[in-house]
């Protein structure tokens, strides 16, 4: 017997004891005279008038057909239109979501205060022009962090990742959480019509669990889920999920040490057929693959790959984001990595060929005391794109100037907070500067 | 109050009375006569004997309590509705076994959730077993994660000790499937226990 089997032995024992031989209630069979606990049929066979059974047959059947038709209604994949297709990319998407972080738990054991926090304890989705709160959701019980988020082109259908973290053990003395990566993730969509959000409960035809590490990315037209789960010593896999009709279509690698891994924003191009999946992460280079979803096969290694090296002095973009035309992966590069000692860190945004990898251009570079004490300055450089037009020649960005994170456009390399493609009213302005600095996850 | 499946044969227990050859096929049915009181005497004997065992065997199963008793008083009434169709040879405790995982079952299918938290239990508040403690509760609670059909091969194979053959039979699979579920049981169990940080 093993060590585990012994284990569990011991602790099975240990564990039924909660059931004391003074606790066991004494047998009520049927035929006492006081009420009994349990409910035997009395008197045998229960007999029905023959009348009764084509009547219960025919309501049977009848109620088959009923949920038959109220399921095909309800979940999405089982008929083409209860899963339409929005527009896809035009401009600036109409609502934006993001994750906020958040306890969990706080528990007191033998006198010491714990709390289990969460990255998308809370998702809001706001509009993007007035920054009016449309809705505010959290994972449905027992699960209780949004892990994974993603969202269509215009704005109007978001997916949601839900995971189960951390379960508290069994008994509550004292209060123990474990952080648990086997409960399989459940996904939601949340579709915005006319300024109100209906929550879907997706039935997707896959099973991931949060210990694969899933990541998630919507097509531009709301129609087709990618998820790209398993590496670290398994295979890589990337599933194309069509919403409509359940569809999958597999990529797969042999056993990789990389988790591969699907950006929240610009993974996918404009026309819904470059998929860009982060393979490597290191601070000389980043590796992403682009597959090609109309191609055939189901192969990752059929997909281009591309080495994104870091500028001189710089570390490679964590993240890359395509440009919906296909051209470029634009990514924030910063020398954090080689800890300046004066505190000055450096960077900029860097544009890479999606053709060859090469890097193009370095745009809007930016200097940051990271010791600077002025009220709202200093802190953490963020250098994120959160929008592009089709050629990548006109950003929305979070971008560091005179030691704050501003929200602005930049155009050609030129940065300002004005801009057609920006919320031109100042609440819409704020809020998503505001979710940009500090959601954990924002989709746009 | 004694007794634990994990420590009886399953031939053992107290001698089936015959019913009478006249006796009625429901013994509860036309009140107490005599095969029914037989029945009864025989059954509560049989209960007090392996009552506790199959509430502890349910319990880890269900994970609550109540239910567990439920589903062994469930029992212990089926098998007084059956005891005259039982033959003499009979192996009474192997049914009451499979009338349990089977009450089990329907309790799992009819909640469609996982088994709810257990009641504090009687143990001894000492510091120096809060970390033992913990260390149980890990295994314990990793075991409810497992799907119903492994938690069952799990608690009949390492707390009830039951063979292979005894287990498939509870369970009304194979042998081989025994085999393999309680092998995928411990494998997942394995992994989640290293999981826990």
């Amino acid at each position: 017997m093993t060590a585990l089997e012994e284990r569990l032995r011991g602790e099975l024992r240990a564990e039924s004891e909660i059931i004391t031989p003074e606790s066991i209630a004494p047998l009520r069979l049927p035929g006492d005279t006081d009420h009994v606990p349990c409910l035997p049929r009395r008197g045998g066979a229960r007999h029905w008038p023959e009348w009764v059974k084509p009547l219960a047959a025919a309501v049977a059947a009848g109620a088959v057909i009923a949920g038959t038709f109220a399921i095909a209604h309800a979940l999405p994949g089982t008929r083409q239109q209860s899963w339409s297709p929005t527009p896809g990319y035009a401009g600036v998407p109409c609502y934006y979501a993001y994750t906020l972080q958040g306890d969990i738990f706080d528990y007191t054991s033998h006198g010491t205060e714990y709390g289990a926090s969460v990255t998308g304890r809370y998702l809001r989705i706001r509009a993007t022009d007035s920054g009016k709160l449309i809705t505010v959701l959290a994972p449905p019980k027992p699960y209780n962090n949004f892990q994974t988020i993603s969202a269509d082109a215009t704005g109007t259908v978001f997916v949601l990742g839900a995971m189960h973290d951390w379960q508290r053990y069994a008994n509550p003395r004292p209060s123990v959480f474990a952080r648990t990566q086997a409960t399989p993730m459940r996904f939601l969509a949340v579709r915005i019509t006319g300024g109100r959000a209906r929550v879907i409960s997706l039935h997707l035809p896959v099973t991931v669990t949060p210990g694969q590490g899933p990541s998630i990315a919507l097509s531009p037209d709301g129609t087709r889920l990618a998820l790209a789960y398993g590496g670290r010593g398994r295979p890589a896999v990337v599933d194309v999920i069509t919403l409509p009709d359940g569809r999958v279509r597999h990529w797969t690698s042999p056993r990789v040490p990389w988790r591969p891994l699907l950006s929240g924003r610009g993974a996918w191009t404009a026309n819904g057929r470059t998929l860009v999946l982060q393979e490597r992460y290191a601070p000389a280079s980043t590796q992403v693959r682009l597959i090609d979803t109309a191609a055939p096969g189901t192969s990752l290694a059929a997909g281009k790959l591309l080495v994104l090296r870091a500028p001189v002095g710089e570390s490679a973009p964590p993240w890359a984001f395509i440009t919906p035309d296909g051209t470029k992966l634009i990514g924030g590069t910063n020398g954090a990595q080689f800890r300046p000692r004066n505190g000055i860190e450096r960077g900029a945004l860097s544009v890479y060929s999606a053709r060859t990898g090469a890097l193009l251009q370095r745009l809007a570079r930016w200097k940051w005391n990271e010791n600077d004490t002025r009220p709202g300055h200093g802190g953490a450089p963020q250098d994120q794109v959160a929008w592009s037009n089709p050629s990548g020649s006109q950003l929305i960005v979070l971008h560091p100037v005179d030691d704050r994170n501003i929200l602005g456009l930049l155009t050609d390399g030129a940065f300002r907070t004005a801009g057609p493609s920006l919320p031109r009213q100042p609440a819409g302005y704020q809020e998503l500067q505001n979710a940009l600095r500090t959601g954990t996850q924002l989709v746009w | 109050m004694e007794g634990d499946i994990a420590h009886l044969p399953d031939s053992t227990g107290p001698p089936r009375p015959r019913p009478a050859a006249d006796a009625p096929g429901r013994p509860a049915e036309g009140g107490a006569g005599t095969a029914s009181t037989a029945a009864s005497h025989a059954v509560t004997a049989l209960y007090r004997s392996h009552a506790l065992g199959l509430t502890r065997l349910a319990f880890l199963m269900l994970g609550d309590r109540h239910a567990a008793e439920d589903v062994v008083q469930e029992a212990f009434c089926g098998l007084f509705r059956a005891w005259d169709r039982l033959p003499d040879d009979a192996n009474v405790l192997g049914y009451l076994r499979v009338s349990v995982v089977n009450g089990c079952r329907s309790v799992l299918r009819r909640s469609r959730r996982a088994p709810r938290a257990l009641a504090a239990p009687p143990a001894p508040s000492a510091e120096a077993d809060v970390l033992v403690g913990e260390e149980k509760r890990a295994a314990v609670a990793a075991l409810r994660r497992l799907p119903p059909r492994q938690r069952e091969a799990l608690v009949l194979r390492y707390f009830a000790d039951l063979p292979e053959s005894e287990t498939a039979k509870a369970m009304g699979v194979s042998r081989g499937t025994v085999k393999s579920t309680t092998a995928r049981g411990l494998a997942a169990l394995g992994r989640m226990l290293r999981e826990v940080p």
